[in-house]
Formats: structure tokens, sequence, C-alpha cells
């Protein structure tokens, strides 16, 4: 956790958009974190990337697409951003942090986007990505093709959120296709706006990248974001209100499936104690038994009479779980079954744990140094928790 | 005349270490001095902290010109790091006599060309090693000068790291402050010490397990085919053991040497090992089975790495005299045997040769590289004088 934070310290923070949607949400993050983090917007499509309110514009695959996009084949993207890739490189010298933010189902989006988080990371950045996963009546060919990216995803960064636009658009609930979209947007960006501001600024209680991480892992891949906001005299009450009514956590109902929580505060200096703890109790009294809650507070100057509550949520049964969990040796589940095990754990609990020994183990002495990276692994992690391989300890 | 001695310097990750040697009659190399001392200051075999590397040298130079009874000025450096690369350069010329006959003249060109490498700018040549010459269509000609062609090529191989992490160590000794007679690269320096001409002739690998590096170079076909190093080494078991049963660094490498095994040796699955509480650390019991099971798991995936990386230099089934493993990393139990089944050659562990003198430095695998830069030192001085270009290119291929 050290390593990772003494990193951020000293470089910056990257937020890049990739694609139409991934655009659009990194203009609104651009302006809820001002100059927090430099926001770029890479699109194979021209004319986007001219409405793009990013400082940086980068504009991929010129030369394939004739800047007119990648026509929703994810194999055009990938080859755009493959083609360009050294000025994609060129965007993480200095990055600590890069947050992607993409809509998956499209050609760019999809294609392009896993480039870019294995550069970034190549360049020894952390990756996070939030994908918005394409609605039901998008048709099953973008659903087909936003789950291959989203393997690609896991498979290249270090934590993936991903959220169903079906439970997006619930939430803004609005009726006009335009303003639905739009509305979807935004609540993503004010989402991985609240995220940056976490990581980026130090709390009172404290939360960063790592336990983001650790979040995002045991969801096994996808995991729901929630948001609530509150203004005025009442604010802690109405910011609690807005984040259990809100169809992102099904009205509160995902929190109390969750298997683990993650609750940032983000305040104004006039942020009362009162506050924070009407906040927790009202997500911990809905929280079922054994459930892991992690808090944490940022205190923002900009945030005077307002509070907004970001939670990332996992629920074990509800989530996809990725491939290489899948993959585990056979082997390992009957080690974590064995009853002479020091401690006895539930099975969920114990399978949890295999999910999370991934960051549990992290890298030692090479933490902070410049990591070994060959053909896309980090040398530095070590053989047997890459290769899943299980080591009774 | 005789030559004056030579001082072969390896600041490696896990020691640095400093050797005197002299040039003795029948050109055999007597080691007379010898400075050691476990480093600081360095990762992966690239310094991160300069400070503590300056003073960790300091001891280890004054320590050899004690025990060599000579005053140090200037030194050969061995340098390694994962980010040292090697590539293969082909140089063309067209031969000039009008009979094509090829002459001396014609190599030279022929190397000039095959030396003049495009690399990024970052990066600098640490060393150009002749492959073989091809003329016209016929390829693997050894010995071009006196046979008939229009067209002469040369493959060259070319070795290669960044500039800036290279001079870093060259900084170090700078600062003490000492002169650099020359850089050598550590795994080039190690083949130099352990091979021997039957070797180099019949195809052999030698893998040195440092402890930040893990370097390698390769006989092929009579010619030095491959050669790099992989930023991985011992330093990265210790680790991989160190996180694995949450000890600390120091417990673990403790545990690595005394019942570390490269193979599952383990016959019996519950058997444990007993770490002692020791300052600070209350103590604990380490399966056996999972001690072997985390550290064969790296030191395999280090092999295949690099018989990868061999098969991608079209190196294929016929080195004939096998592997040599030199390095500390040699020295861990069962890594002979993983080895044999990683590449299916049969593998030793290689000890220098061709030098005598201090016991401790001509005997154990860890002071293959630097015994090794020491006698590439006395070869490259040499021959400087009398033919510089062809002269040491010549010294490193050992024909």
């Amino acid at each position: 956790m050290t390593g990772a934070k003494g990193k951020m310290a000293k470089s910056g923070i990257t937020v890049v958009g990739v694609g139409g949607a991934g655009g659009r949400i990194a203009d609104v993050v651009a302006e809820a974190v001002g100059d927090a983090a430099v926001v770029v917007a890479v699109n194979t499509d021209a004319r986007a990337l001219e409405e793009s309110r990013a400082a940086t514009r980068v504009q991929i695959g010129a030369g394939r697409t004739g800047g007119l996009g990648a026509g929703g084949d994810a194999s055009v993207g990938r080859m755009a951003a493959e083609d360009d890739v050294q000025m994609i490189r060129g965007l993480f010298t200095g990055s600590g942090f890069v947050l992607v933010v993409v809509g998956l189902g499209g050609g760019t989006g999809s294609g392009a986007a896993p480039v870019i988080v294995r550069e970034a990371r190549n360049a020894g950045a952390l990756t996070l990505c939030i994908a918005a996963l394409p609605c039901g009546f998008e048709g099953p060919e973008r659903a087909l093709t936003a789950q291959r990216a989203l393997k690609n995803f896991l498979e290249a960064s270090d934590a993936v959120i991903a959220v169903p636009n079906d439970r997006l658009f619930e939430s803004v609930g609005s009726a006009d296709l335009a303003g639905t979209f739009g509305k979807a947007d935004r609540t993503l960006g004010i989402c991985a706006g609240s995220l940056i501001k976490m990581i980026d600024q130090p709390g009172q209680i404290n939360l960063d990248f790592a336990d983001v991480q650790h979040i995002v892992r045991d969801s096994g891949g996808t995991c729901t974001i929630g948001f609530g906001e509150g203004t005025g005299r009442k604010r802690g009450d109405a910011a609690v209100a807005s984040l259990l009514g809100s169809p992102l956590l099904e009205k509160g109902r995902v929190i109390e499936k969750a298997e683990s929580l993650l609750v940032s505060i983000v305040g104004g200096p006039d942020l009362t104690v009162k506050d924070v703890g009407k906040i927790m109790s009202a997500v911990s009294s809905r929280v079922r038994e054994g459930c892991r809650v992690s808090m944490g507070t940022v205190v923002d100057e900009a945030w005077q009479g307002r509070v907004t509550i970001t939670v990332l949520a996992t629920d074990r049964r509800e989530a996809a779980r990725p491939a290489r969990v899948a993959e585990q040796p056979v082997e390992y589940k009957e080690e974590t079954a064995k009853p002479s095990r020091r401690r006895r754990k539930k099975p969920v609990a114990a399978q949890a744990q295999t999910v999370l020994r991934l960051e549990t183990y992290g890298k030692g002495r090479f933490k902070g140094v410049e990591p070994t990276i060959l053909d896309g692994e980090d040398l530095d992690i070590p053989t047997f928790v890459r290769r899943g391989i299980a080591v009774e300890r | 005349m005789p030559m004056p001695p030579i001082v072969g310097l390896e600041i490696g990750t896990a020691k640095t270490v400093a050797l005197v040697g002299e040039m003795r009659e029948d050109n055999h190399v007597m080691i007379t001095g010898m400075g050691e001392r476990p480093a600081s200051g360095v990762r992966k075999g690239e310094i991160v902290d300069l400070e503590n590397a300056v003073v960790g040298l300091r001891t280890v130079l004054e320590m050899a010109e004690e025990s060599g009874r000579v005053s140090i000025r200037q030194v050969y450096l061995a340098v390694s790091g994962g980010h040292i690369q090697g590539l293969v350069n082909r140089g063309v010329v067209p031969v000039l006599d009008e009979d094509g006959e090829i002459t001396r003249d014609d190599m030279e060109q022929a190397m000039e060309v095959a030396r003049a490498v495009n690399l990024p700018a970052d990066r600098e040549v640490l060393h150009t090693i002749c492959q073989h010459y091809c003329i016209d269509e016929q390829t693997r000609v050894l010995r071009p000068e006196g046979m008939e062609g229009a067209r002469l090529a040369l493959d060259m191989l070319v070795l290669h790291g960044i500039r800036a992490r290279l001079n870093n160590t060259v900084r170090v000794v700078l600062s003490i402050p000492l002169s650099v007679q020359d850089v050598a690269f550590s795994g080039l320096c190690s083949a130099l010490s352990v091979l021997t001409p039957e070797q180099k002739k019949s195809g052999v690998v030698v893998i040195d397990l440092g402890a930040g590096t893990t370097d390698y170079l390769c006989y092929y076909d009579g010619i030095v085919a491959a050669a790099g190093a992989l930023g991985v080494g011992g330093d990265h078991i210790t680790n991989d053991v160190a996180l694995a049963f949450t000890i600390p660094i120091s417990q673990a490498e403790r545990l690595k040497r005394d019942s570390g095994s490269a193979v599952i040796a383990a016959a019996n699955p519950a058997q444990k090992v007993i770490l002692p509480p020791a300052g600070g650390f209350s103590g604990r019991s380490v399966n056996l089975r999972a001690l072997h099971t985390v550290i064969n798991a790296r030191a395999e995936e280090i092999f295949l790495m690099i018989k990868n990386r061999l098969e991608k230099a079209g190196v294929g089934h016929h080195v004939g005299a096998g592997m040599l493993l030199t390095g500390g990393g040699a020295h861990l139990k069962g890594i002979g045997e993983l080895a044999e089944k990683v590449f299916g050659l049969p593998c030793t562990i290689g000890r220098p040769r061709h030098v005598s003198g201090l016991a401790t430095a001509t005997e154990g695998p860890e002071y293959a590289a630097c015994s090794g830069l020491v006698q590439y030192g006395f070869r490259t001085n040499g021959r400087q004088h009398a033919d510089s270009l062809i002269g040491r290119l010549k010294a490193l291929l050992g024909r």
C-alpha cells in the first residue's frame, strides 16, 4: 500500500476516455476533478474528438479509418491503437495512476482500450478501468464484443469496474434517448471523479488505490458502483437517501447482498463527525453479516455545504467470474476444503481468500522499484502467484 | 615485458567483487588479490542508490589493494541488467578486387558495416561479436580471406544496453575516483571464464544465475549465437519465499540456502523446516514441499524464458557440450537437475578455469564472471597493441 501511494505522490493521475462514450465520460471527469488529473480523449473518430473537452486529444488509426471511427469493429479499434502505439505510450510518461473510462460494445472502445491499458501498465502505472457494458436492447452482438473486451481488460489492468448500462439507465430514469445516455455518462463521470479524488487526496480516514483494487479483485471483475449526493443543512440524510434510493444499487438491495463494500465520503470543511457517523451507520445497518466494509473520507474545499458518497459493492453470486479464477487448479480447492487448516473458514470466505491472494502477496522488496515486465507479465510478482499454484502457508 | 596487473570489478546485486590478476608465463592468469563485500544500493543489477554503492565499493577496493599489494588506479568493469539485449546485424559489402578475391580489407569493411547498427537513441553498443561470413549464396564461412566471390556479408551479434543505466555503474567507479579501462557484459565474462575451446566448438549454453539478473550466452555452430540478460534472479526467488510464508527477507534468504531446492525434493508432504526465532522474528515452521514448490516455479520460469529466447535465436538441439551454470544461484540444490529437465541437455556447474591463485576466487561458480573479466582484460589489453580491431574480436570469439 505504501508503495502504491508513494508512487502516486511522485507522479500524476491520467484519465483516458476511449471511444465515443469514453470521451463523453472523460469530459465529465475533467469537469469534476479539475487539475487533479490529466484528462485525455482517444478516439478514431475525428469529429467526436473535436467536440471533446479533454486537455489532450489523440486521434488513432487515422490511416486505417480515415478519421471516420472504427465502425463497430473491435479488431479495427485494436489495430488503430497498435498503429499509433508510440503516441499512446507517450501519454503515460510520468503517470503513476491511469484511469481508463470506456463504453464497451463499439469498435474503438472495445478494441483500442485494452491496448491502451496494456501500455499504461507497461509504463509502470497502476491501472483501473471503468467500463460501461451495453444494455440489452443494443443486441447480442454488441454484448459479445463487450464481453470479449472485458476479458482483455481483466487480463491487462490492475482492476476493472464494469457497470451494466441497463442499471445506469434505470438510475437516471429519463425518457428520451439522448437524455438517458447523457445522464448515464454524467453519472459514471461523477463516480469516476469521486474515485480519483479519493485516491488523489489524503483523507482523514484514508482510502487509496489498494483498497479499490482489493474490492474490485474480490468481485472477480464486475462490481457495482453507487453514488449519492446531498446538499444543505440535512445533507447527510439527503446523501444517504439518494444513495439508497438509487437504482444503481437497486434501491439499497445491493448493499444488503454485498460481499464487501468500499465507502468513500467527500465533504467540505464543514463535514461533521455526525454526518459521517450517520452515513456509516445507515450503510452498516444494512449490510449482511460477514461483509467487509472499508471507508474513507476526503475533505475538499469545493465541497462546502455538500456531501457525496461513492460506494463500490461486490456481490459474489451475481458477479461474472473471470476465466483466471475459474481456471484455479483443482488441487487448490482440496487444500482449502481440508479441515486440518489452521483456521477453519466458511467455504465462501475460503474461496474469497483465493481471489484476494493476488494483492495480499504483492511484490515484496520489489515494490516501488521499476518493474521487470516481459511479454506483458510483471516478473516481480511471485511466479507461484501468477501461475495460480497452491502453496500451503 | 610483464604486463601490469589487471583489476576486474563486478558491482553485483548481492555482492561487489574485485579481483587482481597477474599474467604469468604460458598465458596463465594468477589471481593475487581480492576484495568482496555484500553489495548495497543495487537492485536487479542496476544502481539504485549511488551513494551507498560508492561506500561499499571503496571498502572492496581497499581489501583488494591490501591483499594484492597493488595500488588500484583503473579497473575493468562488468555490467549486467535486464536491459541488455542482443541482435544480429548483417553487413554486406561488394568485393573490390577485380578477380573477386576477398582480402582483409573487404573483411574489415564488412565488419565496419555490420557494426554500424541502428539503435534507439538511448541505447549503446556494448560488444560486437562476429558470427560468420557469407560469400554470395554460400553461408557459414568462417575465414573468407583468399576465397572468391562478388559479395561478402558478415553477421554480427551486437550486444547493447540502455546508456544511462550502463553509465550509472561506470559513474560509481569514476566517483572513487578510478578510471574504467573497459566495460564488459558479465554474461560474456562468465563464458570466457568457464568454457574450454572444445565446448565452444561443439556448442554450449552458459547461464549465470546472479542475484539480480540472469545472464546467458550460447555458442552454437562455432559462433556466439545468442546472448542477453533477464532482470530476474536469485533475489526474486528469495522474495517469492518471503512473500509465500510471510517471513523477513533475511530469513527467506537463509531458508533458501539451507533447505531450498529447485526441484520438489521433499518425499514426505508433511515435512517441516523450523525457523528459529531471531532478532525480532518470532520463528515459525515452513512446509518443505511448499518451499520447494515456490522455488521451483520461479527457477523453472527463468529457464523457460531463456529457452524461449534461444529458440527464437535459432539455436536447435545440437548444443553438444550441454550447459554450464555459474553465479551464486548455481549453488541452489537441484538447479542442475531442473535445468536438465527444462533444456533436455546435460548440465554441470561452471567453475572458473585458466586461473589459479586465491582458492575462493578460482573455485566458486559465483566468481566466474569476475575472473572471466580479468581474462577479458588481459586478452583485449594484449591485442590492442598489435591489432586493435580484429584482434579484439577474435579474442572474444576464442578462436
